[in-house]
């Protein structure tokens, strides 16, 4: 159930369409590169590439080399080391990626359809990182037991976690309080939890609880 | 009459006069526990003696017994508001003890099956306020030294002069914890009026992250119309402090975000794209349907 308003993918007949090609804006000085990008984005069904910053406004995202402030979500081509304190507001908040200038086709183009969907990349070096968590939790049951949850039970456990009592959880999913205590205590029981409270440790401790 | 018959005689009233206002709980396949009738009709206990049930029998200190329907629960500071149907409808408020000192008397009182359940001991620690895993802002941290039955637990504290310290709860290794007086009154009266007290509210789902330079919290999903999604929070966001204060992992992001947070304007420096940024964002409060 993901709402990402501004996904490029509509509902059409059974299939999956874009809606419409993502529109990239080119908006980096050194013209070499600048060549070379666009030689990465086909002008095909998925991609519509601009030079220059005359289309910015309609730009999904912009490519630049050199941070412009357009508060436009924007790819950087950087390939400058950053040190966390004196680069706080070198691109801002408008760089959802960060890709060295050597950066090939098959990543540019996949960076350029995520942040056109709404998402940031950060990347994880070193064997902790967010790639290694996702294995573990795959080999662990944690996993497992998100998605043993339904949609109406990861409801309730949010209403928990925000306090809500049977009560509250029938008047807000609009159910009977019989089948409010039905679904509290098939959560607790899916989550192996004591109490609701337990419930919603197990909960945050797993990502199922919205903040 | 010895100086020490008169201490017990002393002690004695005190209890008598506490459990004017002390009820004994008894919910159903559970362990009972005690509440305090805090104002007409209502009475406080801890969220976590009541447990999953939320109708419970209580027994009055007149002997009579009632039942007790949930008002309210908020266990970020472990409190929950009951409501009782034939009692006066008014009460006099409990006076609240003044400048609580570690060494002074506290004297605990629940109800059981046979009556009034009571401990003595002092205060051993008086700390400052302090927040609950779950957020909540409990204004002092008190711990006594006594021994509370589990019978008691939701009972009530009072010092030498019979007045309330709070309401008697268990912190971890079975600790005597103390909620103050000022925050079951708070508390209370938010969830005597609204029947639940809201938490801050982002709109994000969240999860653990380890990176090269520190863990923090990644968001893996943004709720529609939500703060978040105002403040320009992206999916991939790390969120690594709130307000300049580090946030390690969810459970951190979770403790901000208690019940005063809703409303306040906050900074959350994030990394996005592998750089610093700095995003401000308004708490909000869960939308209702």
């Amino acid at each position: 159930m993901r709402r990402n308003g501004n996904q490029p993918v509509t509902q059409a007949g059974g299939h999956a369409v874009p809606r419409h090609r993502i529109v990239v804006c080119i908006a980096i000085s050194d013209p070499v590169l600048a060549e070379r990008m666009v030689s990465l984005l086909p002008d095909d069904s998925r991609f519509e590439v601009h030079g220059g910053l005359d289309d910015s406004g309609d730009a999904d995202v912009i490519l630049a080399d050199r941070p412009l402030a357009l508060r436009r979500p924007t790819i950087a081509l950087d390939d400058h080391h950053h040190d966390d304190e004196q680069d706080l507001d070198r691109w801002g908040t408008d760089a959802r990626a960060i890709l060295p200038s050597t950066v090939d086709g098959d990543l540019l183009r996949a960076a350029v359809v995520m942040v056109a969907a709404g998402f940031s990349i950060v990347e994880v070096v070193g064997s902790r990182g967010l790639s290694d968590e996702g294995e573990e939790l795959t080999r662990s049951s944690d996993i497992a037991l998100g998605e043993m949850l339904t949609p109406r039970e990861s409801e309730v456990l949010s209403l928990l976690a925000h306090g809500a009592s049977n009560k509250v959880i029938a008047r807000e999913l609009e159910i009977s309080i019989h089948t409010a205590k039905f679904h509290v205590a098939s959560v607790l029981a899916k989550l192996k939890a004591r109490n609701r409270s337990d419930a919603v440790a197990i909960g945050i401790r797993r990502g199922f609880v919205v903040l | 009459m010895t100086t020490l018959s008169q201490f017990s005689e002393a002690v004695r009233a005190l209890v008598d006069k506490t459990a004017q206002r002390v009820v004994a709980i008894s919910v159903g396949g559970r362990r009972p526990a005690s509440g305090i009738l805090w104002r007409g009709g209502l009475v406080v206990t801890a969220d976590e003696a009541l447990g999953e049930e939320e109708d419970v029998e209580l027994t009055m200190p007149d002997g009579g017994t009632a039942t007790g329907m949930l008002a309210g629960r908020d266990s970020s500071t472990d409190i929950v508001l009951l409501r009782v149907e034939g009692q006066p409808a008014t009460l006099e408020s409990l006076k609240p003890a003044s400048a609580v000192k570690s060494g002074h008397l506290a004297v605990a009182i629940g109800r059981g099956g046979n009556g009034e359940i009571a401990a003595a001991g002092i205060v051993k620690e008086c700390g400052e306020s302090w927040r609950s895993w779950a957020g909540g802002l409990i204004n002092r941290r008190i711990l006594l030294d006594l021994d509370l039955d589990m019978r008691a637990h939701g009972g009530a504290v009072v010092d030498a002069d019979g007045n309330f310290i709070g309401l008697a709860a268990f912190a971890p290794r079975r600790r005597t914890l103390v909620i103050p007086a000022e925050t079951v009154d708070r508390v209370a009266e938010a969830l005597a009026m609204k029947g639940s007290i809201a938490r801050g509210y982002l709109g994000v789902f969240l999860r653990p992250f380890w990176g090269r330079r520190g863990t923090g919290a990644v968001v893996v999903k943004v709720d529609a119309d939500s703060p978040a999604k105002r403040a320009g929070i992206h999916v991939g966001d790390v969120v690594t402090a709130w307000s300049g204060e580090p946030i390690r992992d969810v459970h951190d992001m979770f403790r901000r975000l208690g019940p005063d947070t809703v409303g306040s304007t906050v900074t959350l420096d994030v990394r996005r794209a592998n750089q610093p940024a700095r995003i401000e964002v308004v708490i909000g409060e869960r939308p209702h349907r």
